[in-house]
């Protein structure tokens, strides 16, 4: 029992953290909750192997939850190459990010590269530790990142062009 | 422009408005889930994948998965008092149809159990999603489960679960076994089956998902009796469904499962 009250005072510190992290990954509240409380219930169902192998619950849960939803992504893969991507949960967030010409950008981009980015300027990891976290190559990471940087050029010189939307 | 896309990134990620409100028990509702994936996990490594599927048959697998499910009432003549205010889980209380006379609030008669065979794309019996807390509250078919702060859950007389928003009203329908999808799809259908007739499914929350029609608001929730591999592996065609539940896009409760 003492475990799981251990594991329940995580998850009350680490939770507000994990889906501001969980909704910079997706792209969207919904998505983020179900990526958070997925990966969560796995950490606590192996509660003290995560904590004696790793000594950092919180940076295994991120990278789990980075792993896992680039892993989704990799499955709808081949439909995404044809069609955009679709837009779940958008819905429920109309109201939250949609003046942010940036915002708008990164939830345009595939999956894995977003995470690229989420990963470099929000966890602050090198190529390296992306790779990782990823479970890729790093010329994946150094590729990915690249495209994402000239996409979200692309679309923040339009937009300045353009006056803002 | 690159040191200040740089600086525009972290100015975004630093922004207050990315954080998401948490339900006041989430910790509550997660260390459950735990729990359950752990017991699954014991049950998959100690019975073998065989043995769940017969369990699946049985329904025994359910009752596993930690959610209570309960089949419609065996004898036609019990009746369900409908209970929304208790703070703690709860089952309808049954009681035999009395017969003598009864004060007339009491006589009220209930609804008879939901016996719907089908989980639509927009909901189940009276519970479309969508469906405001005072209209699902009104079928007099629900029994609180697990109250939240702006989220609750109930069960469903004749089998199943609700749960209400206060603002999007309800938001997920979980089944009795016995339901299926249009497609024909539910308890103890393939992960393979799930896939053949809902080509656009991905591997999610311990099973699969898949929206209604391709880019629709609501999503189908395929639990498998078995724990989902690791990240990265596909859950193999041969795992079951245990579970299924609709689930609406519009959507604050995510952590009330």
């Amino acid at each position: 029992m003492r475990r799981e009250d251990e594991f329940a005072e995580f998850v009350r510190d680490a939770l507000p953290g994990l889906l501001r992290y969980g909704h910079l990954l997706t792209g969207n509240p919904h998505d983020a909750a179900d990526l958070v409380q997925t990966a969560l219930e796995r950490v606590g169902a192996r509660w003290s192997s995560v904590v004696r192998r790793t000594g950092d619950p919180v940076a295994y849960t991120r990278r789990a939850m980075a792993n896992s939803h680039v892993s989704r992504w990799r499955r709808v893969r081949r439909e995404s190459l044809v069609a955009e991507p679709p837009e779940v949960g958008s819905a429920v967030d109309r109201d939250r990010f949609e003046d942010e010409p940036l915002w708008a950008a990164l939830r345009d981009l595939p999956p894995r590269q977003r995470a690229v980015v989420v990963l470099r300027y929000y966890e602050d990891l090198s190529e390296a530790e992306i790779a990782d976290a990823l479970g890729v190559s790093r010329g994946t990471v150094k590729s990915q990142a690249s495209k994402a940087m000239a996409t979200l050029r692309t679309r923040l010189g339009s937009t300045v062009r353009e006056g803002g939307r | 422009m690159d040191r200040e896309l740089d600086a525009e990134l972290r100015r975004l990620f630093a922004d207050e408005r990315l954080d998401l409100p948490v339900r006041a028990d989430a910790e509550v509702v997660i260390v459950a889930g735990a729990r359950r994936v752990r017991r699954r996990r014991r049950l998959t490594a100690t019975a073998g994948v065989l043995m769940v599927a017969v369990l699946v048959g049985s329904g025994i697998a359910v009752a596993a998965n930690g959610h209570r499910e309960s089949l419609p009432p065996a004898e036609p003549t019990t009746t369900t008092t409908t209970t929304t205010t208790t703070g703690t889980t709860r089952a309808p209380t049954r009681e035999t149809v009395p017969s003598r006379e009864e004060p007339p609030e009491q006589t009220v008669d209930p609804p008879p159990p939901l016996t719907d065979a089908t989980l639509t794309r927009s909901g189940y019996g009276p519970f479309g999603l969508g469906t405001s807390t005072d209209d699902a509250l009104a079928t007099r078919l629900l029994t609180l489960l697990a109250p939240g702060g702006n989220c609750a859950r109930y069960t469903i007389s004749g089998g199943g679960e609700v749960v209400l928003s206060d603002r999007f009203g309800v938001v997920e329908v979980t089944v009795p076994e016995r339901v299926r999808t249009p497609e024909g799809l539910g308890a103890g259908s393939t992960v393979g089956e799930v896939r053949a007739a809902y080509p656009w499914a991905w591997d999610h929350r311990d099973g699969l998902s898949a929206e209604v029609t391709e880019g629709a608001d609501a999503r189908y929730q395929f639990v498998t009796v078995e724990v989902v591999p690791p990240a990265g592996e596909p859950v193999p065609e041969t795992h079951v469904v245990g579970r299924l539940a609709l689930v609406s896009h519009a959507n604050d409760c995510a952590l009330a499962l």
